[in-house]
């Protein structure tokens, strides 16, 4: 029972977690307690799902097109 | 030939191609990633002065766009320093630095529901890419600037944690405790910006 205590996570130290081991890699007993924790908690599923989509999407950051040309005449005449 | 062995003359054109060549996909590169456009314009016009004043360095191996986009990351990362540094609040609309963290949990550290993710249906999955995206760049503009930053300087820096950790002069704990923070804000703001019309 002391072991399962010592492995018991909140959703907070969970979450906390989730976002760390992307910096570092977990120890043994962080990662068996998050194990543990996901196994029972949807609302902490459903935040690693979302936190890798929030990952992606800043990485992509797709962009619509935009005009420059203004742009590039400032930087030309600056450049002289 | 290379750089070092052009007249002024002819470094001018060079550079001038380059500005023609680039511009546009730097611009739309830096206003994805600060929250307003003159400063957008700003850090690329930067970007070109460094370039005009280190033309001798660019080796003629690498391509220009790879060098300018570099020069342009280092600016971004400078911009981000600063801001977090001076960690400025422009405008009142801003979410406050605690306000999230105090309600997102109960006190034994469980979700508070009302901010809680939600499993089934998950308004993220059930949502296009396009839509999250605007979701995205709104929430970000609400970001407190110190969160702001540390979530940018996290996709500038190819993910080197230290070095962006002695940039903005946080331990490795303040750091990913930052992300966290930021993280479950970005995350709970996207949810109910998609799940409101949805």
């Amino acid at each position: 029972m002391a072991l399962i205590k010592t492995l018991e996570l909140s959703c907070q130290k969970a979450t906390a977690l989730v976002e760390r081991r992307d910096l570092k890699p977990l120890s043994g007993i962080e990662r068996v307690g998050l194990w543990m924790h996901l196994r029972i908690c949807g609302a902490c599923r459903a935040y690693v799902r979302q936190s890798e989509t929030i990952d992606r999407l800043l990485e992509e950051r797709p962009q619509a097109g935009i005009d420059s040309t203004a742009l590039e005449h400032r930087i030309i005449s600056e450049l002289r | 030939m290379p750089v070092k062995a052009l007249d002024d003359v002819g470094r001018q054109k060079l550079m001038a191609g380059w500005v023609h060549s680039h511009t546009n996909d730097l611009l739309r590169y830096a206003r994805s990633r600060v929250k307003d456009e003159a400063t957008a314009d700003d850090l690329v016009q930067l970007t070109f002065v460094s370039a005009w004043q280190t033309m001798d360095k660019f080796a003629e191996q690498s391509s220009p766009r790879t060098w300018l986009f570099s020069i342009l990351k280092h600016k971004l990362a400078d911009h981000y320093r600063k801001v977090y540094r001076e960690g400025k609040h422009l405008s009142g609309m801003e979410l406050s630095n605690d306000e999230v963290d105090e309600n997102t949990f109960t006190p034994n550290g469980h979700w508070d529901l009302a901010h809680a993710p939600t499993n089934d249906p998950d308004a993220f999955r059930d949502t296009d890419n396009e839509r999250l995206d605007r979701a995205l760049r709104h929430c970000l503009d609400l970001l407190p600037d110190k969160l702001r930053s540390a979530v940018e300087m996290k996709y500038l820096k190819e993910r080197d944690s230290e070095a962006i950790q002695a940039a903005l002069g946080i331990s490795a704990t303040n750091y990913w405790q930052q992300l966290h923070r930021a993280k479950l804000k970005l995350r709970e703001c996207i949810q109910g910006r998609v799940s409101r019309t949805a």
